[in-house]
């Protein structure tokens, strides 16, 4: 299921969250230091819960309306969305430790495939 | 582009290494062996002080202290994976492996997994604690400490760790900005961690 990439705009993104049963998206800027830390980490949970999720990241920079929209206010953001609707979200430096964590949490009882 | 297979400075060889260029080089051999002056230190011998100092700071770090170089070296190993070092990353698992972690062990700890490390409770923790600590150092809170310590790590520990954390980035940096990665003394390194790519196929 997984497709790890960068969304281009808004009607991809929200065809994307309306059309793939989870998704854990990463908001990010080009100048966050920490968003390039966290790569790592997030491209590891994306290989091990590529049958649960997709994985994708948007460069707010870039698309500035979804940072309103979704009242981002410090980067990374990652806000996981199931069936469309946004389940859970953190902000900051994340390790793939707490990542599995917080997505095993956050995915528990639900259907997503 | 294909990778520039050269060091981007002039490597002086040990045959033309004098004053205290040449210390820093004997003390290498002296610790690893003849001929095993690896590329990494001969670029720190463009200032052989700093050279000197810092391969201290690298026999303190893995023979000194209270924890095992096993966690050590799952930790470097972590760190090479993140800066995307490959030569780090087959030289600490080389060495993981030394310190007598399996395959299954070494993946974990390149996929950032404490769970799959044969270490204490205290090693599994503070192994987290380095990666949450290279990532944002100010994410650091004082229940994280707690934590580490509610499971036996002392303070002398967390020093030990941290340490651990700077001179993995500080040699990963050394390697990927000066492109010293490929050299005949780490060849064997190399060859050896060819078991992490049967692994992954």
């Amino acid at each position: 299921m997984r497709v790890d990439y960068e969304i281009e705009n808004a009607a991809e993104f929200d065809t994307k969250i309306a059309e793939t049963p989870a998704v854990l998206v990463e908001f990010v800027g080009p100048d966050c230091i920490i968003c390039r830390n966290i790569a790592p980490m997030l491209s590891v949970i994306g290989r091990e819960f590529s049958s649960q999720l997709d994985l994708v990241s948007v460069d707010l920079s870039r698309l500035a309306a979804l940072a309103e929209r979704f009242s981002i206010r410090s980067l990374p953001t990652m806000i996981l969305f199931v069936q469309g609707r946004e389940v859970v979200r953190r902000s900051g430096f994340t390790t793939a430790a707490e990542l599995r964590a917080w997505i095993n949490s956050a995915l528990q009882g639900m259907s997503v495939s | 582009m294909p990778a520039d297979p050269l060091p981007f400075i002039a490597l002086t060889p040990p045959e033309e290494a004098t004053g205290p260029l040449k210390e820093l080089y004997d003390d290498l051999e002296r610790v690893r062996g003849k001929g095993r002056i690896s590329n990494l230190f001969k670029a720190y011998g463009k200032f052989p002080e700093l050279g000197k100092a810092n391969f201290r700071r690298l026999n303190i770090l893995l023979t000194k202290g209270a924890l095992s170089v096993k966690v050590k070296e799952a930790v470097l190993v972590a760190l090479a994976e993140i800066n995307h070092c490959e030569y780090c990353v087959a030289f600490h698992a080389t060495a993981m492996r030394a310190s007598g972690a399996n395959t299954g062990e070494i993946s974990a700890a390149r996929n950032f997994d404490s769970t799959a490390l044969d270490l204490s409770d205290k090693e599994r923790a503070l192994f987290e604690f380095a990666l949450k600590a290279n990532g944002d150092p100010h994410a650091i809170t004082r229940d994280d400490v707690e934590r580490v310590k509610s499971l036996g790590a002392s303070d002398a520990d967390l020093v030990e760790i941290l340490e651990t954390v700077n001179t993995g980035n500080s040699f990963n940096l050394f390697a990927g900005a000066l492109n010293v990665g490929a050299d005949d003394f780490l060849h064997y390194s190399l060859e050896e961690a060819r078991f992490l790519d049967e692994e992954a196929a």
